[in-house]
């Protein structure tokens, strides 16, 4: 081999070892949490949760992303609520019977539960109680660590949810969840960021009642 | 006629008239005229539109429909989503196997989306014909009240964008961000949101409850054999092939089929236990009155050539006549048995008084009861229930046949003297102290019931007293149709017109009613994805206003932020029907929505020969009905039909008033006014008692409380006849008069215990009537001052 030809092949396979993404851990029901078992269990026993949000929707049609700010709420028993405030008030709560929409004018809409429809504001459930042993069989599952940030990888097994949903990230710090996206694209995603949050938060009876059924 | 001719003249005309009758029932079919279809029940030409709505639902594939639920039990320890999928599997297999089947014409797991996104292809692909007529119009109205001063096709562009910007930050955006280049005008999001409640009618993955859901339609009428029998054989079948897989799937099922099996096994039943029983009681009454109680079978013929004619009589005027005349017609018995007890009980003069002279003496009675009942029941021909017109000519033809027959048959018999036991020729004892003020304090008593009580009585029709309840089938039938959607908390509305074009410019006047009505409650119907007529036909007009619309949209969306570019597929199917020069006709645009329609949602939307209609789903529970200018009709039918047998009880009320007010003018006639009056008093007196009983028992009557009434009446006005006959001969009342009625009161003392509800009510007011004519009879005597005056015994 001529020189200046190993050299190159030496640099391409290296340049390629360093942008080869880390494929991070391969979680499944049989091998279970490993090593990732106490930030599970941490990210799980959280209990209620009440934290500000800020949602970018991207569309392909769109030159700029749509802003949406709100409020999520997960309440271990009752689900997941989303409060959205602006740019308009809606509430979106997700929880074993299925998806619910309020609108600003008191309007609901009942999607049952396992439409497809909004199956990824449905799985949004599991995955923010980290509900593994729920998701494994929807979801191929990945957990990547860099210090004490992680990123859990969820992908739909079912090819037809797989393109419509795209992949799953969650990522956080510590104990805190900071960031979702929804991928489907680069152009077609929605982006979550997770800001203050108050764990063990205690809702009161009239939060309950407008933010969870 | 010498005795021995008219002896043989009798029997031949009995032989012929019995051989013509039975080959009349055999040449009939009777198997094939029987109904146990409710809705035979009801006049075909009935005028009341929500009837014929459901004599339609009854009849088209709605009623063909069978829902079932397959649950197949968790392993030890397997997750809930597998156990789901292999309810699933279990579910399709079951579709697929009933599929097979020759009785079966479609059988659809609901986890099977296909129908789901056959209907929303064909809408997506004709959005511009179907939602944008009303979508352009309804902007319309708002550019014209917003007073705006831009052009419309601006208006109408930055209208658009503005929305589409709004939308796109709502949670459903996400799942249709596919199709919003090819519609922004969000035609189709817009419709989703408004459908959203038949959306949610269907389970979602097939599965609700932790069943797993197959939606079926049979090919046979539910309501015909063919329906029935083969459709069960073939849900067996399924299970049987389900089991081979899944051993432990259990299946819960309901269909118009399942109820209309019951019922007819349950009538059948009734019918043949009624009709034995009915027939004992009479002889069992007879033997116990005679002397030689095995003589009783001289009364049989007469009761067998009654039934034989009423039957004939009935099959022969009606290609259809419901069980229930028949069921109802075991009465007979106790009737038609009065003219042989009347003619056997009859002593000779002398010993050897030929039959003709004894017969003579009775025949003015006779036939004054007999026809005079005979003309009251005909009266009933008029009425507009089938039920109640087959039942006045049952009787009618029955009471002919029983004096016929019972005529011949003793004319030719050579002993036809029955000799009565003492019990049931003595008579209440009046010369006892308190025998005729006791007498007189009962009738009073009586009187203050018949004036006061009848003032209580509460009327109540309701359709389904006609069938026998079937409770277990029918927390079955809730448990299936809970698990398909179908609760309380939503009512189905049909608007119905006898063309498309009519019955959705009826559901646009349905829907304002229901705005209005149950503000707040959302109403989705398919005829959302239709437009009216007139917005079909204002469509091209709209558009020629909207030339420059394509570049103004443009430009409004890309002052939102969004890339016009983008919208291409839009910008293409607006500029086609820009330019289109050939529109398909209303009727052939909404036979498109039709003809995408597959399994559940087929039931959405109807279109047939001079009768379609469009159903509503209404999240709310029934309540008010929509005014009759919007030809809708809720799903409470029942209610409807109640409301109608209310309706038919009127009229019953009317035609059963003339016929008595003809029942009395004849005795009038044949017995002069004050006699009549006398003889008029006691079936009237023992009706309104009966009535008014039942009032202080705080009984609810019904329809057929009504036909007994007037069958009871006619009964007791037989026994007056009879007891104004011997009191006129100063004899005593022939032992004749109690043995009808105790007859009489044992056969309709058995309907009274019939489980068909409106049988039951019959039963019990012909007894008590019949009973409290009796009472009266027996009474009146010891109550009147004189000590019986004559008392010629009678033998």
């Amino acid at each position: 081999m001529r020189a200046p030809a190993a050299v190159a092949l030496v640099l391409a396979c290296l340049c390629a070892a360093r942008g080869a993404p880390d494929a991070g851990t391969l979680l499944t029901a049989e091998t279970g949490e490993g090593e990732w078992r106490p930030l599970v269990e941490s990210l799980a026993g959280k209990g209620a949760v009440r934290a500000e949000f800020t949602e970018r929707r991207f569309f392909p049609f769109r030159r700029e992303a749509m802003i949406l700010g709100g409020v999520l709420r997960i309440s271990p028993e009752r689900g997941l609520s989303l409060e959205y405030t602006s740019p308009e008030r809606s509430v979106l709560i997700a929880d074993a019977a299925g998806l619910l929409l309020r609108d600003a004018g008191g309007r609901t809409r009942e999607v049952p539960s396992g439409s497809r429809s909004l199956a990824a504001i449905e799985s949004l459930l599991p995955i923010m109680r980290f509900d593994l042993a729920a998701l494994y069989p929807s979801f191929v599952i990945r957990a990547t660590r860099s210090g004490p940030e992680w990123t859990f990888d969820f992908k739909p097994r079912d090819p037809e949810a797989a393109a419509s949903l795209g992949s799953i990230t969650v990522a956080g710090e510590g104990t805190d969840v900071r960031r979702l996206e929804f991928r489907r694209s680069a152009t077609q995603r929605v982006e979550i960021t997770v800001g203050r949050t108050e764990a063990g938060a205690a809702f009161t009876p009239a939060e309950i009642k407008e933010f969870f059924r | 006629m010498e005795p021995g001719r008219q002896k043989w003249t009798a029997r031949m005309i009995l032989l012929a008239a019995a051989a013509a009758g039975l080959a009349c029932l055999w040449r009939l079919d009777l198997k094939r005229r029987v109904s146990t279809d409710v809705l035979d029940l009801v006049p075909t030409g009935e005028r009341s539109p929500e009837l014929s709505l459901v004599r339609s639902l009854a009849g088209q594939e709605e009623a063909r429909i069978i829902l079932l639920s397959l649950r197949v039990p968790p392993r030890p320890g397997e997750p809930g989503g597998a156990q789901a999928l292999r309810g699933n599997q279990a579910a399709a297999l079951l579709a697929g196997a009933l599929a097979g089947s020759p009785s079966i014409a479609e059988a659809i797991p609901l986890s099977d989306s296909r129908p789901r996104e056959a209907l929303a292809a064909a809408i997506y692909s004709r959005r511009l014909d179907l939602l944008l007529p009303q979508w352009l119009e309804d902007r319309r109205r708002e550019f014209d009240a917003s007073g705006a001063g831009a052009p419309w096709s601006a208006w109408l562009a930055e209208r658009t964008a503005a929305d589409l910007e709004a939308y796109l930050s709502r949670p459903e955006a996400m799942a249709t961000q596919d199709i919003i280049t090819a519609d922004p005008l969000l035609l189709v999001p817009g419709l989703v949101g408004r459908m959203g409640g038949l959306a949610a009618s269907a389970p979602a993955e097939g599965r609700s409850g932790g069943a797993s859901l197959v939606w079926a339609r049979t090919r046979a009428s539910p309501l015909t054999e063919e329906g029935q029998r083969p459709v069960f054989d073939a849900v067996d079948a399924a299970l049987s092939r389900v089991r081979g897989a899944e051993p432990d799937a259990e299946l819960a099922w309901t269909g118009i089929a399942r109820f209309a099996a019951a019922s007819r096994a349950r009538i059948e039943h009734e019918m043949a236990t009624l009709n034995l029983l009915s027939l004992a009681c009479v002889v069992a009454v007879t033997a116990a009155c005679i002397r030689r109680f095995h003589r009783a079978l001289l009364l049989a013929p007469v009761v067998a050539g009654s039934l034989l004619g009423a039957w004939v009589a009935t099959a022969a005027a009606w290609p259809r006549v419901h069980i229930l005349v028949f069921v109802v017609g075991s009465l007979l018995a106790g009737v038609a048995i009065d003219y042989g007890f009347y003619l056997c009980l009859q002593p000779r003069l002398r010993p050897d008084e030929p039959y003709a002279e004894r017969a003579s003496r009775l025949i003015r009675p006779l036939l004054a009861s007999a026809l005079t009942t005979v003309i009251g029941f005909s009266f009933l021909l008029w009425s507009e229930l089938p039920l109640i017109r087959q039942l006045g000519v049952f009787v009618s033809a029955g009471l002919v046949c029983a004096l016929g027959t019972a005529l011949l048959w003793f004319a030719q018999v050579r002993d036809s003297y029955l000799e009565t036991r003492p019990f049931i020729r003595r008579r209440l004892p009046s010369r006892f102290a308190w025998g005729p003020g006791g007498a007189r304090l009962l009738l009073v008593a009586g009187a203050a019931v018949a004036l006061i009580g009848p003032w209580r009585l509460k009327w109540r029709d309701d359709i389904r007293e006609l069938e026998i309840p079937t409770p277990a089938l029918q927390a079955n039938d809730a448990r299936v149709r809970a698990l398909f959607g179908d609760t309380g908390a939503r009512t189905v509305y049909l608007t119905r017109g006898s063309t498309p074009a009519e019955a959705r410019s009826s559901l646009e006047a349905f829907l304002a009613w229901h705005r209005a009505e149950f503000s707040g409650a959302a109403a989705s119907t398919l005829g959302d994805a239709v437009p009216t007529e007139g917005q079909w036909e204002r469509l091209p007009g709209q558009l020629e206003a909207l030339g420059g619309f394509e570049g103004d949209l443009r430009a409004a969306l890309g002052r939102h932020g969004f890339e016009p570019g983008a919208f291409g597929a839009f910008f293409d199917a607006w500029r086609a029907q820009l330019g289109r020069r050939e529109r398909p006709s209303y009727g052939a645009l909404v036979a498109g929505v039709d003809a995408a329609l597959q399994g559940p949602f087929s039931s959405l939307l109807h279109i047939g020969p001079g009768l379609c209609w469009f159903v509503t789903i209404a999240e709310h529970a029934p309540g008010a009905e929509p005014p009759a200018a919007t030809n809708t009709s809720s799903d409470s039918q029942l209610q409807s039909l109640n409301q109608l047998f209310s309706r038919y009880r009127v009229s019953a009320l009317r035609l059963s008033s003339v016929g008595l007010a003809f029942v009395g003018a004849s005795v009038f006639a044949l017995y002069g006014l004050r006699r009549g009056i006398r003889i008029f008093a006691i079936p009237a007196g023992a009706c309104l008692f009966t009535f008014g009983l039942f009032g202080l028992a705080g009984a609810t009557l019904n329809l057929f409380n009504l036909l007994g009434a007037f069958l009871g009446v006619c009964l007791s006005h037989n026994y007056a006849i009879f007891f104004a006959e011997s009191q006129g001969r100063g004899e005593e009342p022939p032992p004749s008069i109690r043995m009808s009625a105790f007859a009489a009161a044992s056969s309709f003392g058995v309907l009274a215990l019939s489980r068909i509800p409106v049988v039951s009510a019959l039963g019990s007011t012909v007894a008590v009537i019949v009973l409290s004519a009796l009472a009266i009879t027996e009474l009146a005597p010891v109550a009147s001052a004189a000590p019986g005056p004559t008392v010629r015994p009678v033998r």
